[in-house]
């Protein structure tokens, strides 16, 4: 199992470099560079900018710097954000993105499973057309007018709690609910679906017959090998969680990754487009790594070489 | 749609009875019969849309001085600050979120499903080459995808029809994977293959079709995710923007006046949920009618 895990995260190390390769080779077919937006800046001193920097050099050379800086642990400099290395704005950013995520996943974990679970196994009654109508809306709705909403009411309407910035624990409570809603829905009914389907096998029907309580079958037999399918989308929904908060970020204006890769796109700000992207991907490859090994775990019969 | 994937494989006459087999049993489940006509409902004024309505989502009463009023019998939903009427211009917006849902699944279906069988059935070192592959194409954010397709090809209707696309179909090639490394370890495989079937047959006849349940669940989430994905875009700036008028353009010019005028980003919200969750409810009812292993209908 550790073995697996090693393995997964050293061929991670060849992925990153693709990334970064495309990445690198992306952001320079963008039309524009860094420092375009400010018209007002004579030619020369633009010339003079991009010699700094060393954006005037062939794109090849540009790329054998950049890697090779980066195999030091180098991320480069902002070309906005001035004075501020890449690494610098990363290691403010990072924490508030994985904080926020983190207990958006934590969350929807807590909301959505045990909701699936309780619809499953009370098929056809109240419980389960309730739990599934309250989810199945909850999945239909974007995640800005769950924050309109939200904002709405217990900012607007009651002032209870902050709608901006990320200060105080209170400042967590609204966006991670936010964050949150959708994912808990969306578990909840693949839970819902892979409890259905586990229950009516066999193995399940002889662990009831040998004299097994109901919901010890259920937690000890069912649960196990019911969420294969939900451990499937819990690598996946991390990463979205972690990096695909850009709306909640923009709503409660919050520090964060997303905010800062949408500036740095925008601002052509090559350095921390590529930063921010190889965190991205170096937090989707571990989280994938992790989830498959978890895999064996529940159920050893997957042969899953990596 | 799902049913004539489904059943492709088999002779045209099976293709129709089958087909409407699974009407008559979606017909039993009231919400799901209620979300298909709906569905048809919405689609029907998509494609109206276009053809002119009464209402323009142009035109602006000159005359009277109609400037983001509240919802009224003259204007049902009211209107935005240059006077235009948010009903007609709803039902305008109808026609590019639908026709971006529809497409965007049908990417995401054609993709995902040949790679994740491909990965699946194959296993071993394509396995895990076309996983590395996945891994790569999960790792770009999709906002950058977005952004250079819209650069690339144009920014606008077809540009993110393209990005969507090509971001929305690993989670179905992943599930397919995941599907078919499970069952291909059960017994009636095992039995294909001693009967002398050969590789695709097997993934064909025997493989998808008994992941389809899973297969359908996700095609379920994928045409309003897609709905939600181009409105959550253009509402925080980098989907499409004026003049192209989608429900996520709409909802994001009623985001600026959230405090004063509620009801911009109101009824539009309404309208993506709506649809959505018709769009859901109807998959819900198809998985329970067309997955064989759910058996909610006896005979």
């Amino acid at each position: 199992m550790l073995a697996l895990l090693v393995k997964r995260l050293l061929t991670a190390i060849p992925v990153l470099l693709i990334v970064a390769t495309l990445t690198f080779i992306l952001v320079r077919m963008v039309p524009g560079g860094p420092f375009d937006a400010d018209k007002h800046l004579p030619p020369a001193i633009i010339a003079n900018l991009n010699a700094k920097y060393q954006l005037d050099k062939p794109w090849p050379q540009q790329y054998v710097t950049y890697i090779t800086r980066l195999t030091r642990g180098d991320l480069g400099v902002s070309y906005k954000y001035v004075n501020r290395t890449v690494r610098d704005i990363l290691s403010e950013a990072i924490p508030v993105s994985v904080q926020l995520g983190f207990t958006a996943l934590i969350l929807a974990i807590l909301i959505g499973v045990p909701l699936g679970t309780l619809a499953a196994v009370n098929r056809g009654t109240w419980i389960d057309v309730t739990a599934m109508f309250v989810s199945t809306a909850g999945i239909s709705v974007p995640g800005f007018v769950i924050g309109a909403f939200l904002i709405f009411i217990f900012g607007i309407w009651l002032k209870v709690l902050p709608v901006a910035l990320w200060e105080s624990p209170w400042h967590m409570v609204l966006p991670s609910l936010t964050l949150a809603f959708s994912p808990a829905a969306y578990l909840a009914r693949l839970t819902r679906a892979s409890v259905l389907e586990v229950l009516e096998k066999d193995w399940v029907r002889t662990a009831r017959s040998k004299g097994l309580s109901r919901w010890s079958t259920i937690i000890k037999h069912a649960l196990r090998n019911a969420l294969v399918p939900v451990v499937t989308v819990l690598g996946p929904l991390t990463a979205i969680l972690i990096t695909g908060s850009f709306v909640v970020e923009y709503l409660y204006a919050i520090p964060g990754m997303g905010r800062f890769f949408v500036t740095a796109v925008t601002n052509r700000d090559y350095d921390l487009i590529m930063g921010t992207t190889l965190v991205f991907a170096a937090l989707l490859i571990v989280t994938n790594a992790i989830v498959d090994v978890a895999y064996q775990v529940l159920d050893p019969r997957m042969k899953v070489e990596g | 749609m799902t049913a004539s994937v489904n059943v492709s494989q088999t002779p045209e006459m099976r293709h129709v009875s089958r087909f409407e087999l699974a009407f008559n049993r979606l017909r039993k489940i009231p919400s799901a019969y209620i979300a298909f006509w709906v569905v048809c409902l919405i689609c029907l004024m998509a494609i109206l849309s276009g053809l002119g309505i009464p209402l323009s989502p142009y035109t602006f009463d000159q005359a009277s001085d109609d400037m983001l009023v509240s919802p009224s019998l003259k204007h049902l939903m009211g209107t935005d600050e240059l006077g235009r009427d948010i009903f007609a211009r709803v039902i305008y917006g109808s026609r590019l979120s639908i026709s971006i849902g529809f497409v965007t699944a049908g990417v995401a279906f054609l993709l995902g499903t040949t790679y994740g069988a491909i990965s699946g059935y194959c296993g071993g070192k394509i396995d895990t080459l076309l996983m590395r592959g996945v891994d790569i194409a999960y790792s770009l954010p999709d906002l950058l995808v977005m952004i250079l397709v819209g650069v690339l090809v144009g920014k606008g209707t077809f540009g993110i029809l393209l990005a969507l696309g090509l971001v929305s179909w690993m989670g179905t090639a992943r599930l397919v994977r995941a599907q078919l490394l499970q069952l291909k370890e059960e017994e009636f495989i095992e039995a294909a293959r001693a009967a002398g079937q050969d590789g695709l047959t097997i993934v064909l006849k025997h493989l998808l079709p008994n992941a389809m349940g899973p297969i359908i669940v996700a095609l379920t989430f994928t045409v309003p995710s897609a709905i939600l994905s181009e409105s959550t875009l253009s509402f925080i700036g980098l989907g499409l923007s004026a003049p192209e008028c989608s429900w996520g353009t709409l909802a994001s010019d009623g985001w600026r006046s959230l405090r004063s005028h509620p009801h911009l980003l109101a009824f539009p919200s309404l309208f993506i949920f709506l649809t959505v969750l018709s769009f859901n409810c109807l998959g819900d009812g198809l998985r329970d009618v067309l997955d064989p292993r759910t058996r909610l209908f006896k005979g």
